[in-house]
């Protein structure tokens, strides 16, 4: 089976008659039906609904009509995004009996009218609430590149099927580090773009101070036409690499980090010309408030589900949610004030640097088997700590970019880059550069045995 | 059980969930208590931060 080609070509080659829309949803789902059961990325496919909507951009072409710059692109969305006439189940069954959706999310939306087809739903921890994908309903998404490891979560199916090379690009969530932990450990490109700026119309929320909406792909090219398309805009011009000021995250961001991690930060400060160390104060009481944040407002949205069929969720997610739902107004008040606090903080770190580089993980997947990861000397569950740098960023609000660094041999590896609200263009600047000097890119999956 | 013999934690907790309209069902309430347990602990490294009076709640949260 020969992998999928990227978004940018394949919509090239189905504007340019050379392959039509038809063929290539028909591949994919051809392909996700025999290579997804080694990871179980995907939980639904739009099989009928996905081919009429093909059938519909190849008339439109013969026609010569031009049906957008994603022409019969097959994509797919963490099963909490709204599909016409699908049901939203956020990876629950306590959703299941609920009405299809009447509408398209957004984003959804928008990619449908740049020509991208919606094939599959995938997978995710219920309601978004994890970092490991590991469901409870539709049972857990394995790491592409090594089926005994997590893929991560809470996005991990939308990760995956990139990394996979099942689908050219993914829809994901990232409240916490729903988009950049898996990202980082299945090798593939991701973003969270800055809060409030990408439509969430559409997709099933879980904290709604926190939630962003954003994709993944397999290559930045597809990354960034994907996200200018969610968004409704291009961006400006990318400014000169040279012209922006790169800065590395210490103090938290350079704790517990793996010596192959620490290693590839270093070959990537030194090529950024030997990026100063930025501390970004209270990272340990920002990650606490994000947490508390989190846990209270998806408490909260659950609470009608939780009092009428409790036993329906997973059993770990519904103690999580209940648990939050009990905090006293007085912490959850004090966590917004501290949003607060942080954001000046964030501010002025960003007056002195235009692009941080952070960690994503602490290092490569953990074992399905043995899901912890080493923190402060401890042995800690990987479901809870992933989001060990990601989730005080999260409470910042500010856009990052999740780089896979190009690993020759061994598991992937995540970056974060960093950047003020609204200078996504920095970001993308700073990643091209770096995939130009071979020190990022989508990791190729090994040569694997039953492929 | 009885909540006149119950542990104080779970009663309190019971107690808490009863203020917002929640039956937390028995076998879930091990599993409810580890994870307010360590929710306590990031409430007391945030509610352990002076912070200015004048320090609002970000609860309409711009970037």
């Amino acid at each position: 089976m020969t992998e999928m080609p990227s978004a940018t070509r394949l919509a090239t080659d189905i504007r340019a008659g050379r392959l039509t829309a038809v063929s290539a949803v028909t591949a994919a789902i051809a392909d996700i039906e025999a290579r997804d059961t080694r990871i179980n990325s995907v939980t639904r496919i739009f099989g009928p609904g996905a081919v009429a909507e093909a059938e519909k951009i190849d008339r439109r072409i013969a026609a010569g009509d031009d049906p957008g710059p994603l022409a019969g692109v097959p994509f797919g969305v963490k099963d909490l995004f709204d599909v016409a006439g699908e049901v939203t189940t956020a990876g629950s069954v306590v959703l299941r009996e609920s009405r299809p959706a009447t509408q398209d999310a957004t984003v959804v939306a928008r990619l449908r009218a740049a020509g991208a087809i919606p094939v599959a739903s995938l997978n995710m921890d219920e309601f978004a609430y994890g970092f490991a994908t590991d469901n409870a309903h539709h049972g857990i998404t394995r790491n592409p590149h090594d089926p005994a490891r997590l893929a991560g979560g809470s996005s991990g199916g939308s990760a995956a099927a990139v990394a996979a090379g099942l689908l050219p690009f993914t829809l994901g969530s990232d409240t916490n580090g729903s988009i950049r932990v898996p990202a980082s450990l299945c090798g593939v490109w991701g973003l969270k773009p800055t809060f409030g700026t990408v439509p969430r119309h559409g997709a099933y929320p879980f904290a709604a101070s926190l939630d962003v909406v954003g994709p993944f792909a397999g290559t930045l090219e597809d990354l960034q036409m994907v996200y200018e398309t969610m968004y409704g805009a291009d961006m400006p011009d990318l400014p000169s690499v040279s012209t922006l000021r790169v800065g590395r995250l210490g103090g938290w961001f350079a704790d517990n980090v793996s010596e192959p991690l620490a290693r590839a930060i270093d070959a990537v400060s030194t090529h950024l010309g030997g990026a100063e160390t930025v501390v970004l104060p209270e990272a340990a009481r920002a990650r606490a408030a994000s947490f508390l944040i989190t846990a209270a407002e998806g408490g909260n949205l659950h609470l009608p589900h939780l009092r009428r069929h409790a036993q329906q969720y997973d059993p770990a997610t519904r103690d999580r949610l209940m648990a939050g739902a009990l905090q006293p107004a007085a912490t959850v008040i004090q966590a917004h004030r501290f949003r607060s606090w942080f954001r000046a903080q964030v501010h002025a770190v960003f007056r002195n640097a235009d692009v941080l580089v952070a960690p994503a993980t602490v290092g490569e997947a953990p074992r399905i088997d043995q899901p912890t990861i080493m923190v402060d000397g401890q042995s800690v569950s990987a479901r809870a700590n992933l989001g060990l740098y990601t989730q005080p960023l999260s409470l910042a609000g500010v856009p990052i970019l999740s780089v896979p660094l190009a690993i020759s041999g061994g598991l992937p590896l995540g970056l974060q880059l960093v950047a003020a609200p609204g200078r996504e263009a920095a970001l993308f600047a700073v990643a091209a550069e770096l995939e130009r000097a071979g020190l990022a890119g989508r990791v190729p999956l090994p040569m694997a045995k039953g492929r | 059980m009885s909540e006149t013999h119950d542990d104080p934690d779970r009663a309190f907790v019971r107690a808490l969930a009863r203020d917002i309209g929640l039956t937390i069902p028995e076998p879930c309430l091990p599993g409810v208590m580890v994870n307010r347990d360590l929710l306590r602990q990031y409430a007391d490294l945030v509610n352990g931060f002076a912070l200015p009076d004048t320090c609002e709640p970000a609860f309409d949260y711009q970037p």
